[in-house]
């Protein structure tokens, strides 16, 4: 996975929370024409809901966020790959359990 | 996270006593509990030990449970960290070493998308270099975060991480953001490194 570094991208007070609500405003905002990246409900909070509501207003306008939350959907997206791979990887390394725990279960019922 | 369209009424059925509603449960989640400790533990032994025994506590605990509102996905994992917790405890540490381990182990629960991936020529070696350098670089991330990433790599909702780590949904947030930061940032110093 290559590099691509946050550290030229200027500051926005508002950049920090763009990272942090990154799924929820692709979730809901964003990228809903190409379904959600993760399943996600809308936050019970109040003041969460507030703030993402103020981000999707400001986000637009914004140059600084608007390149922050890209970088940030790309690096998540290339993550979530990279270990789902070592997951389906992990799987296949080590022998199934299944038959071991399904043995038990029959010899021992509740 | 469901893993099937008929899992509520597994779930319900199981927790009124059905063993094979049981048993189809295993077979949905065993794959997914395995790959998570094993990526926790690095240590094949241990894994097999754990899943089983994660298992086996959710059987006898399901009869204790409403199988209606019970969210059996993250309560399963919820089980299998707290069997991990238990195993830390009991050894002081589990050392979270990556180790070169020989592949060739078969499993038919293999993802395809994966299998795929792994299986082109050009990608092959590309591919496990690449999970070792995951492995590493998850090696030396706090195990909360190494969870919330998994988790999150596994499709669970802020929500669904939030039940199973007994954390607010915030927490959740905040410490996703700084995980995947983390992640980041080790990921690529130890590439430059050339590790492998």
């Amino acid at each position: 996975m290559k590099h691509d570094s946050t550290q030229n991208l200027a500051n926005c007070s508002f950049s920090r929370q763009c990272i942090h609500f990154l799924d929820e405003l692709d979730t809901f905002y964003f990228l809903p024409h190409k379904g959600p990246v993760i399943s996600l409900e809308q936050p019970a909070n109040f003041d969460d809901s507030f703030l993402l509501e103020q981000l999707r207003a400001h986000i637009p306008t914004c140059s600084i966020c608007t390149a922050t939350l890209t970088h940030a959907r790309r690096l998540s997206v290339k993550q979530r790959s990279m270990l789902r791979r070592m997951l389906a990887e992990n799987e296949r390394m080590v022998p199934s359990t299944s038959e071991r725990i399904l043995e038990r279960v029959r010899l021992k019922p509740r | 996270m469901k893993a099937v369209e008929n899992e509520s009424q597994l779930i319900i059925d199981a927790c009124h006593g059905s063993v094979p509603a049981f048993e189809a449960l295993v077979v949905l989640y065993e794959p997914r509990i395995r790959r998570m400790l094993y990526s926790m533990t690095q240590d094949a032994q241990l894994t097999q030990d754990l899943c089983q025994e994660s298992f086996l506590a959710a059987y006898r605990a399901l009869h204790r449970m409403n199988g209606e509102e019970l969210h059996f996905a993250p309560w399963l994992y919820r089980i299998a960290l707290n069997q991990l917790r238990s195993e830390w405890r009991r050894r002081k540490h589990v050392t979270l070493v990556p180790f070169p381990t020989p592949y060739g182990s078969s499993d038919d629960a293999f993802d395809g998308a994966s299998e795929e991936y792994f299986m082109a020529d050009d990608h092959f070696e590309e591919a496990v270099a690449e999970c070792e350098l995951v492995r590493q670089a998850l090696s030396q991330l706090p195990t909360s975060s190494v969870t919330c990433l998994l988790l999150d790599a596994e499709g669970f909702t802020y929500k669904e991480i939030a039940e199973t780590t007994h954390d607010s949904l915030s927490a959740v947030r905040s410490r996703l953001a700084r995980a995947r930061h983390s992640f980041q940032r080790l990921y690529t110093r130890l590439d430059q490194e050339g590790c492998l």
